[in-house]
């Protein structure tokens, strides 16, 4: 019986040695760290999860919805004064850009174990560089004074509770990654399409720094001047590269509006770096919910078109007044009609071969709630209608807003010149069929949002407005000229003129429940008349609970 | 007496003959040894071995029985024997040469006596004595005097035995002259031993099992008697889960055993229950209302035979037995896997002697749900969404992006008055191509109109022989979803066949093969994820089905037509194998000791095909809008799922009893245990013909492939050391050494020890003075420390089995490289570099008690079961961090609680028994080591020290705001950043600072927050009462639980929890200027601050359901005699048939929420027919 013990438990113990080996098992599914980066196509498959978060040119982009360009159904919690201090950070572009910015720094400590040459090194690097870059100035553009974090931590690193990096400071070594970047990626002819390159590089250092030198001028925080004429540098750089040209094809009426519904833009001149959509691999759905928005553009944009004589409207003899859309529209630049819906625009063409014209703004529907349809991205091509089948493409850097970049810069540092605006402002005018702008015949809009800015300079924010009304600049425009009071300008949130004339061409029961002011525009929020802005609302509070985890990023954002 | 009186005549032999026959069909295992002749010839080759030996030999040989008497058969001397195909006369007359021994053979039996000292005037083997033995008939019945079949009847002290026929009847050839004592027994009845003294016809009466302390109990590897626990164990038989029609196990042992805690989940044709035992185990594994584990890393191990097995997939009418074993102490035997508690479901299995048996049971139920919300009709959704719209106008609110007008209201009112004449929508004066809907449906009616059917049938065949018996059945499931246009459909075969064969005197061969087949068909979900209920919350009441006059299915735009999803999408069907084989082998090489070897193979391989058809929209005059966003493009998805398990189990008992006082029994054994899962995810668009959607008939130029695939592994050594002195003291030790590929190497094993022990107070001297009232009672106390193995091996994914791996994770680029999306590589999460085993410690204290003649028995547990060591994630870091906190080992838990069973069991006169049993149980949960949360923040997802499971916070509600006025000197900004209007809620300001807020969400500064309710399950109970009246049986179920708080959050509570949610009728009752004692708040998107957690809208969840009443009838034994059938049972049974609670209207009190699929009630009939 002992015996029989005895060897029931030497058999059970061979097995058991026999078995550590049997729980010796790995994932068979899965990379892990040990093996990877350890050749350059390691180091690009690592970079291709970072292209998501370009940021795409689109009017439906919430930095455009929420700015004065455009008055969405919905209004920004923000500017409505609902906005409360959140408690968690989660689902905030703090927790979001911290974990992009952890896995750029998880890069950066590793990608020198691969085997490859110090250019092919640099160059993913670059690319990397490039977006921690991007990461960090959209943190700093939400919050201001951030915490610089520039290693993969741990849960036991102390940098965690590490305090809020000044403003200025994060922005320098964001220049000196985005420099990195420029040095290191590969020119054009070197790269794979889609892949960051040189000028896209530039095209970023460009808008950074524009950014960063116009907030240092208007937020006075000074030392200013490097940022500007980097982004006299960095856009110089592309333009005069050669590589890159305003799209036209001659015909004003319409090349601006064509440039934003093509299938394809990766040999469009102007196009520094396009996102592409092609069908059946990766599409988007922003025909579908451009058709049925829920905004429209705000008759504060509407207000900003100058006529075709080139003068604003408040001097322009050939302004016919607001007191119909076709006379508002008459002998107006031609990117009003490129922009809104005016009478004869195919909406859309129709699979059984009729076409969608349009006569009258929509108003009190989704589709055109301030009356100022958006039909910039509009394609009327019917198939890019069906849901998330639209194989538009659209711009990331697009070369108009480098010039754009060029004109301010150089205004700002008092270096702008009429050859200056020729070959950057102008050249857009050129494409439209607008009179050029000449410094000299410059006079200051009455009705301008910057009275006391110097012609020159709010005369080349105009044509931004203008120019890339629709691609996601201008809140940020607005915050960095520290512009915020002019939400409080009423015409922000309202839409087009509805005379009793022309609501009695609309049936009744569509727009009964439209409401106008005093002067007839129609007003998009019932209950006020303008935005009550603070400037506190030019940074977002940082949640509690990041306060509470840590203390050093004390204190909370101004008035939070 | 003649010869010919002894040959063996009637059902027995006959149905010997057709067993062996079937046997011989079936059997393709070890048939060799039995199926060897019954020649009278005998071939034997010993040397020095004993006599008992030798006839145990001859027996297989020769199939002749042997009556010996033990203590004589141990004067016996050693023989030495070597003859070949000698008869058997001439090989007996060797053996019991100079023997103090003789032998007779009558008919088929040779009969040892002692030698006579008298010479005898016959020399040895003379034919007959007559003296030498008798023939021993009679009947067995119940105490109503039905005749009782299948009992077996041993002669005891040898392997001499019979069973009754279905009369009840048996015949028995025993020793003359001395009184044969014959032991009677049968599942379900006390075992009774009756002398024959003499008498040759014998009528006894079998007792029902009153007492269950005399059962034998499945434990881990091996069986015990139930008075001899130690351990907190509870058991159920298959008869209390026979009497109803079962869908699934689950079902069936809700509410039987208490602290065995069983969520349905839903009531989805198919969907699995989730198990739980005591409550509360490990923060990180997740809970559900119920307390059941979600995720099942805290869930019990459960075991079908051995062998880690899907509850949900097995036949209930094979479950013979279902063991829970609940404190560590029983568990530890299955070390890291039982940490919270075992499961043992055996399944019914072959026995020996017993005649040919062909059952049949069936089930015919119509099911229809429990309960749901109610819609509300469209005049007033419209009526109440404008003016939700104007709240938020006047107080800068949110407001609705698409509008009713006016005319939507009034023609809403005309169809509602007039249906007949009246259109359900118009064109769209903004859009004429599109309609404004002004119908009036009620999705919820149309989607879950009435009744739906289940069926249910199965067949056992079993039988046995001496030496080879078998069970094989088949049960056949079938269920229609109550969701009706959806035409679910959920099929369950279950085939099965058990085979024991003893080989040799020493080594008994088993094989069990089990095949669980499930096909289902339901529709395949749209990508935006309709609930599986598709109850969806933007299903508005004005809109049609279908367009205005027409076929076309209504639906363009932001809502969701149900409807014409179920209708139009494709199918998702699903067909699994789960084919499971197990041979082993019980050894006998001595006395005492017995041997278990036995291997399983488990192959589980499913193939599930989703179908997604995209389908149009049109809108006025057929024309087409779009198409239905969430269903594009025409796609097939196929998923190929294929596991492999293997487990091996091997260990030894030993058993024996030292001087009458010292009972040992020792269990020592090995287990080890392998899976590998693979699934592969295959799908391609751009069918070719979406009516054929057959995967490979695509043109999609970039289908995808993904998949998984992973292994773990575990073995260990297990030991169990029973001791009992005088059968008054009991001693248990057991344990187990571990070891998991869940851990790095060197950090892989882990020990589980236990100990536990048992006074029978009952059977001391002391305790006689109170056996006239008192029959059984026994304390109990048990201590165990169990690791916890940190996955759930049935479903598993990468983070959980290797747990201390990081990946890094790959997926496709949401941007265009060249022409086509690339594989973006990400970073890997954290991973603490010295994590290690989750410890669960649980100390139990309990006793058993039987009184009043057993009529009243209960056993009552308290315990406290300390989660050491939790692994905890999601501990708040500053996110900086980038990624999720790594798991580490950093919290404690303590659960406590207790548990009662009570069972009153009786008769009044002959015809009429009764019984009514019991089951209370109850815990709480308390953290009581949390260091990563200093603060004592209490959101969601954190823990604190001192924070009581299940606790909601919320703010104490202080009526409405009557005026702007009020509203306006209020400061309630924290909560809601707009403007506070009449018929907002007021809170109460409990802290004084002037405002009401949220403070830092901490323990020590909650704002006006406080803990208002918790929403454990308290006082969960089960009561079953069951009576029999001559014929008749009545069985009645209830299950609930007595306490419980819940805060609903959706928008069948709340209403307008954004635009885009229909409210119901429940939220007419809301505050307006000319009714201001309103249940509800004013109607505001998104609530504007007043859909918080709050003490007025906390829901009381108890509730108390009628889970079962069963009607049965059973034929008459004569009656169905004379149908040649053996048994009849009729029966009607209702499920769920109603339920008494406060909760909320629209919540069903088991699943509580909104848009889960309901439960059902059901009215079944059944059959259960003996052949």
């Amino acid at each position: 019986m002992k015996r029989f013990l005895f060897y029931i438990f030497l058999g059970a113990a061979i097995l058991q040695c026999a078995c550590n080996k049997q729980l010796n098992l790995y994932p068979n599914d899965e990379l892990s760290e040990p093996t990877y980066f350890k050749d350059a196509n390691d180091l690009a498959l690592y970079c291709n999860q970072f292209y998501q978060y370009l940021p795409v040119q689109d009017p439906l982009n919430s930095d455009e919805m929420y700015s004065d360009n455009e008055v969405p159904t919905n209004r920004s919690s923000l500017l409505a004064g609902t906005y409360v201090v959140p408690v968690s950070a989660g689902g905030t572009i703090w927790v979001g850009n911290y974990a992009d910015i952890r896995s750029c720094n998880y890069f950066l400590q590793r990608y020198r174990r691969a085997n490859a040459d110090t250019a092919t090194l640099n160059r993913y690097a670059g690319e990397v560089r490039f977006f921690r870059a991007l990461f960090y100035w959209q943190l700093v553009e939400n919050y201001g004074d951030v915490p610089w974090i520039s290693i993969d931590l741990t849960d036991t690193s102390s940098q965690l509770y590490g305090p809020r990096m000044p403003h200025m400071q994060v922005m320098d070594s964001v220049l000196s990654d985005i420099a990195f970047a420029c040095n290191n990626l590969p020119d054009l002819n070197n790269v794979q399409a889609g892949r960051l390159h040189k000028y896209a590089a530039l095209a970023l250092m460009s808008r950074i720094c524009l950014w960063e030198g116009t907030y240092r001028r208007y937020h006075s925080l000074g030392n200013e001047l490097p940022y500007l004429q980097a982004t006299v540098t960095a856009s110089e750089a592309i333009m005069n590269s050669g590589n890159y040209a305003i799209w036209s094809t001659g015909n004003p009426q319409s090349d601006y509006y064509n440039l934003f519904i093509q299938q394809d833009l990766t040999n469009n001149k102007e196009a520094i770096l396009p996102m592409v959509y092609i069908l059946n691999v990766l599409t988007s759905d922003l025909t579908r919910q451009l058709s049925d928005g829920g905004t429209g553009w705000s008759k504060d944009l509407a207000r900003s078109f100058l006529c075709t004589d080139g003068l604003p409207t408040a001097l322009s003899p050939l302004y016919k007044g607001d007191d119909s859309l076709d006379a508002e529209a008459a002998d107006r630049d031609p990117r009003f009609s490129q922009l809104i819906a005016t009478r004869g625009f195919v909406l859309k063409n129709n699979t059984d071969g009729t076409k969608a014209v349009f006569t009258m703004p929509q108003i009190g529907t989704a589709q055109a709630p301030t009356g100022y349809q958006i039909v910039k991205c509009l394609s009327p091509d019917p198939a890019e209608w069906n849901a998330s089948q639209d194989d538009l493409d659209q711009f990331i850097f697009r070369y108009a807003e480098v010039l754009l970049n060029e004109a301010e810069a150089k205004a700002e540092l008092g270096e702008c010149d009429q050859t200056v605006l020729d070959n950057t402002v102008n050249k857009l005018r050129d494409r439209v069929a607008m009179p050029h702008m000449v410094i000299a015949t410059l006079q200051k809009d009455p009705n301008s949002q910057f009275p006391s800015l110097p012609v020159l300079l709010d005369e080349i924010r105009r044509e931004r407005r203008v120019e890339l009304a629709g691609d996601g600049f201008r809140w940020e425009d607005l915050m960095r000229w520290a512009a915020g009071p002019h939400f409080q300008d009423p015409e922000t949130i309202l839409g087009m003129k509805l005379l009793p004339q022309v609501r009695a061409e609309y049936p009744a029961s569509q727009v009964s429940s439209v409401q106008v002011d005093a002067n007839y525009y129609i007003r998009q929020y019932t209950n006020i008349t303008n935005f009550t802005w603070s400037d506190k609302m030019y940074l977002y509070p940082i949640a509690t609970q990041e306060l509470t985890l840590n203390h050093n990023l004390a204190p909370q954002n101004p008035d939070w | 007496m003649t010869r010919a009186s002894f040959r063996e005549g009637g059902a027995l032999p006959k149905a010997l003959l057709i067993m062996k026959l079937t046997a011989i069909l079936l059997l393709t295992l070890c048939l060799g040894a039995s199926a060897r002749g019954r020649a009278q010839e005998v071939t034997l080759n010993e040397n020095n071995v004993s006599l008992k030996r030798l006839f145990e030999e001859m027996r297989k040989q020769t199939g002749y029985f042997f009556f010996y008497d033990l203590k004589e058969i141990r004067t016996s001397k050693p023989v030495t024997i070597s003859v070949r195909n000698t008869g058997l006369r001439e090989a007996l007359d060797l053996c019991f040469k100079d023997q103090p021994l003789t032998y007779t053979i009558v008919d088929r039996t040779v009969v040892v006596r002692k030698k006579e000292e008298k010479p005898s005037p016959a020399s040895p083997g003379v034919e007959v004595s007559p003296v030498a033995v008798v023939v021993v008939t009679g009947t067995v019945t119940n105490a109503r005097g039905e005749p009782l079949e299948g009992v077996t009847i041993y002669i005891q002290g040898t392997k001499v035995g019979t069973v009754t026929d279905s009369k009840g009847h048996f015949k028995l050839t025993v020793p003359a002259g001395e009184k044969a004592v014959l032991e009677f027994s049968i599942v379900g009845y006390v075992t009774q031993t009756v002398s024959t003294d003499g008498r040759t016809d014998l009528q006894v009466v079998l007792k029902e099992g009153a007492s269950d302390l005399s059962e034998i109990v499945v434990v881990g590897y091996g069986t015990q008697r139930k008075e001899n626990l130690t351990g907190a164990v509870a058991t159920v038989n298959a008869k209390e889960l026979d009497s109803r029609p079962l869908v699934n196990l689950a079902q069936g042992l809700q509410g039987l055993v208490p602290n065995l805690n069983i969520a349905l989940n839903d009531g989805k044709p198919g969907t699995a229950a989730s198990y739980n035992v005591r409550g509360i185990t490990s923060i990180n594994a997740g809970y559900n209302q119920q307390g059941g584990a979600l995720n099942g890393l805290g869930g019990p191990l459960i075991m079908v035979d051995g062998v880690q097995m899907d509850p949900n997939l097995i036949n209930p009418a094979d479950v013979e037995s279902v063991t829970v074993l609940k404190d560590a102490a029983s568990a530890a035997i299955y070390g890291s896997r039982g940490a919270f508690g075992v499961i043992l479901i055996t399944t019914k299995n072959a026995r020996k002697n017993s005649p040919l048996r062909l059952n049949y049971t069936g089930s015919y139920t119509e099911t229809r749900t429990t309960r749901l919300p109610k819609y509300l009709n469209s005049v007033d959704y419209i009526a109440m969404h404008r003016e939700a719209d104007r709240d938020g106008q006047i107080s800068g609110g949110t407001t609705a992006s698409l509008p009713f007008t006016v005319e939507d209201s009034i023609m809403a009112a005309n169809y509602f008055a007039d249906p007949k004449d009246n259109p359900t929508g118009y064109p769209d004066p903004a859009n004429p191509a599109i309609y404004r809907y002004v119908g009036n449906t009620d999705w919820i009616k149309l989607e879950y109109p009435g009744w739906a059917p289940q069926q249910q049938h199965n067949i056992s065949v079993s039988g046995g022989s001496d030496k080879t018996s078998f069970v094989g059945s088949i049960g056949v499931f079938d269920e229609k979803g109550i969701l009706k246009p959806a035409h679910s459909d959920y099929q369950r075969i279950n085939p099965s066949l058990r085979i024991n064969t003893e080989a040799t005197s020493w080594l008994n061969l088993n094989l069990k093969a089990t095949v669980n087949h499930i096909s289902s068909n339901n529709p395949t979900a749209p990508q935006n994820g309709n609930s599986k209920s598709y109850i969806q919350g933007d299903s508005r009441p004005n809109m049609p089905v279908f367009n205005p006059g027409g076929t076309d299915y209504s639906g363009e735009g932001s809502w969701t037509n149900s409807l014409a999803v179920l209708a139009q999408n494709g199918r998702d069907k699903l067909m699994a194998n789960d084919i499971w084989l197990t041979a082993g082998a019980v050894l006998t090489p001595v006395e005492h000791v017995t041997i278990n070897a036995d291997y399983t193979f488990n192959n589980y391989s499913a193939s599930e095909q989703q179908v997604q058809k995209e389908f149009p929209e049109y809108g006025v005059d057929h024309v087409f809008i779009d198409y239905y966003p969430w269903t594009i493009p025409n796609a097939t998805t196929e998923i190929g799922t294929n596991n492999n398990y293997t487990a091996l189990n091997l260990y030894a008992n030993y058993e024996n009893t030292f001087g009458k006082l010292h009972y040992v029994k020792l269990t020592a054994g090995y287990n080890q245990e392998y899976r590998h899962y693979k699934t592969i995810n295959t799908n391609a668009g751009l069918l070719i013909d979406p009516s054929t959607p057959f995967i490979g008939l695509n043109a999609d130029p970039k289908p995808s492939a993904t998949g998984n695939d992973y292994e773990w592994a575990m073995n260990g050594l297990l030991y169990r050391l029973n001791y009992a002195f005088n059968n008054k003291y009991l001693l248990e030790v057991d344990g187990r050494y571990d070891g998991s590929s869940s851990f790095p190497s060197g950090r892989r094993y882990v020990w589980s020890p236990s100990a536990s022990a048992g006074w029978k107070i009952s059977e001391e001297k002391f305790f006689e003075h109170f056996a006239g009232a008192v029959q059984e009672l026994k304390v109990r106390a048990s201590y165990g420390s169990l690791p916890n193995q940190l996955f759930n091996p049935t479903t598993p994914y990468d983070a959980t089995i290797y747990p201390y791996i990081a990946p890094l994770p790959t997926s496709t680029s949401n941007y265009v490289f060249g022409t086509q999306q690339s594989i973006a590589v990400g970073s890997p999460g954290l991973v603490s570099p010295n994590f290690t085993w989750e410890q669960v410690v649980t100390k139990d204290a309990g006793f058993d008690f039987g009184l009043l003649q057993q009529r009243l028995s209960g056993t009552f547990d308290v315990y406290i079961r300390d989660t050491k060591n939790m692994l905890v994630g999601g501990q708040p870091l500053p996110s900086v961090l980038g990624t999720t906190p790594p798991l580490e080992n950093a919290a404690n838990l303590r659960t406590r609680g207790w548990e009662l069973s009570l069972s009153w069991k009786d008769k009044i006169g002959k015809d009429f028994s009764y019984s009514a049993t019991l089951g209370l149980s109850d815990y709480t949960a308390t953290i009581t080591k949390y260091d990563l949360n200093p603060t004592k923040l209490f959101t969601s997802g954190n823990y604190y020290v001192g924070q009581h499971f299940g606790e909601i916070w919320g703010f104490v509600t202080d009526g409405y705001f009557q005026s702007a006025a009020e509203a306006g000197a209020a400061n309630q900004s924290a909560l809601y950043g707009g403007t506070l209007m009449p018929g907002d809620i007021r809170y109460k300001d409990l802290n004084g600072d002037k405002q009401i807020s949220y403070g830092s969400n901490t323990v020590s500064d909650p704002g006006d927050q406080k803990v208002i309710g918790n929403s454990t399950p308290r006082y969960a109970f089960g009561l079953n009462l069951y009576a029999k009246y001559k014929s008749f049986d009545v069985a009645i179920f209830f299950q609930g639980v007595a306490k419980r708080d819940y805060m609903p959050n959706d928008n069948s509570f709340w209403g307008f929890t954004s635009e885009w949610s229909i409210p119901f009728v429940y939220q007419k009752d809301h505050w307006e200027p000319n009714h201001t004692n309103a249940y509800y708040p004013v109607l505001r998107f998104g609530g504007g601050g007043n859909y918080l957690s709050q003490t007025k809208y906390l829901q009381n969840a108890a509730y108390t359901r009628l889970k079962n009443l069963s009607l049965g009838y059973t034929v008459h034994a004569r009656v169905v005699n004379r149908a040649h059938l053996k048994s009849l049972r009729v029966y009607a049974a209702g499920q769920n048939l109603f339920e008494m609670t406060k909760l909320f209207k629209g919540y069903d009190p088991e699943t509580v929420g909104y848009g889960i699929y309901p439960l059902s009630r059901a009215v079944s009939f059944g059959l259960q027919l003996g052949l």
